[in-house]
C-alpha cells in the first residue's frame, strides 16, 4: 500500500483521470473525521469499503450450488411475505419481463 | 485446466458473461442459467462455467418486493450494451442457510442481465435502503 500525507485541500490523483481530494478535517486522534471528495470517470465504482467488502462476503456465502430450492421458499414465491404494500402497476411490468 | 471451459465460449448461445466477474469472484466470467424444479421463472440457478463448484441461486426481486426499483446508470447500460431499462432484467441473489426462514436476498448488488446481448453485471446500489442481506421471511 502507498502510504502518503495530505493536508486540508490537498489532493492524490491515481491515473489519469481519479483525484481524491481532502476537503474537510475534524477532531483528532480516533475521533478524527475527514471528508474526502473523489472525481472519477463514470463507469469507475467508487465504494465505503464497508460495503464492498459486505457484499463480497455475502456473493461468497451465496456461492454454493443448490440442487433444489427448499419447499417453503417456492411456496413463499407465490404468497409472498412481503414487507411493502403491493405494487400492481410495478409488479405487472416487471412480471412480463423474462 | 478445466474441460468445460476449454469447449464453451462466448459463441455458446446459452453463456452469459460477466465482463467484471462477480464482486469476491472477478475471474469468473462465463456462466449459464439453470432452471431450479419448481422455480418457475422465479428463481434459477447461475451457474459457472470455469469453476462447477460456483453456483448461485437467483429470485426475481419484484414477487418479493413489489416496489424494489434499483437505479440501473447510463454507464451500466452501456457496459450491457442495452438501448434502455426495458432490455434489462434484474435479479437478485439468494442465500439460502440451513434454515429457511432465515433466508436472504442481496438488494443492494443486484445482477443486471441483457437477455439479448448475453451480458451481465453485478453492481453496488449507492441507494442505502437497500440491505445486502434483506430477509425474505419476517423473522
Amino acid at each position: 500500500m502507498l502510504v502518503l500525507t495530505r493536508r486540508l485541500n490537498e489532493s492524490i490523483i491515481i491515473g489519469d483521470n481519479i483525484e481524491i481530494k481532502v476537503l474537510m478535517v475534524r477532531g483528532s486522534g480516533d475521533q478524527a473525521v475527514i471528508r474526502l471528495g473523489i472525481s472519477a470517470p463514470k463507469q469507475v465504482t467508487v465504494l465505503r469499503k464497508e460495503v464492498y467488502d459486505e457484499v463480497v462476503a455475502a456473493n461468497r456465502q451465496a456461492a454454493q450450488v443448490t440442487p433444489a430450492i427448499p419447499a417453503e421458499l417456492l411456496a413463499a414465491a407465490v404468497m409472498p411475505a412481503a414487507e411493502e404494500a403491493p405494487n400492481t402497476k410495478t409488479q405487472a411490468k416487471r412480471g412480463a419481463r423474462k | 485446466m478445466n474441460e468445460t471451459a476449454a469447449t464453451v465460449s462466448t459463441a455458446d448461445a446459452n453463456v452469459i458473461e460477466f465482463e467484471s466477474g462477480l464482486f469476491g469472484f472477478p475471474h469468473l466470467k462465463l456462466f449459464i442459467i439453470g432452471e431450479v424444479p419448481g422455480g418457475g421463472d422465479i428463481f434459477k440457478q447461475l451457474l459457472s462455467v470455469e469453476q462447477p463448484d460456483v453456483g448461485f441461486t437467483l429470485a426475481m426481486p419484484n414477487v418479493f418486493f413489489p416496489d424494489y426499483l434499483p437505479a440501473v446508470s447510463e454507464e451500466d447500460l452501456k457496459a450491457l450494451e442495452a438501448g434502455s431499462l426495458d432490455d434489462v432484467v434484474i435479479m437478485v441473489i439468494v442465500t439460502v442457510p440451513r434454515a429457511v426462514k432465515e433466508a436472504t436476498v442481496n438488494l443492494r448488488a443486484p445482477l443486471l442481465f441483457n437477455p439479448y446481448t448475453r451480458k451481465a453485471r453485478q453492481v453496488i446500489l449507492a441507494d442505502e435502503r437497500y440491505a445486502v442481506r434483506q430477509r425474505l421471511f419476517k423473522g
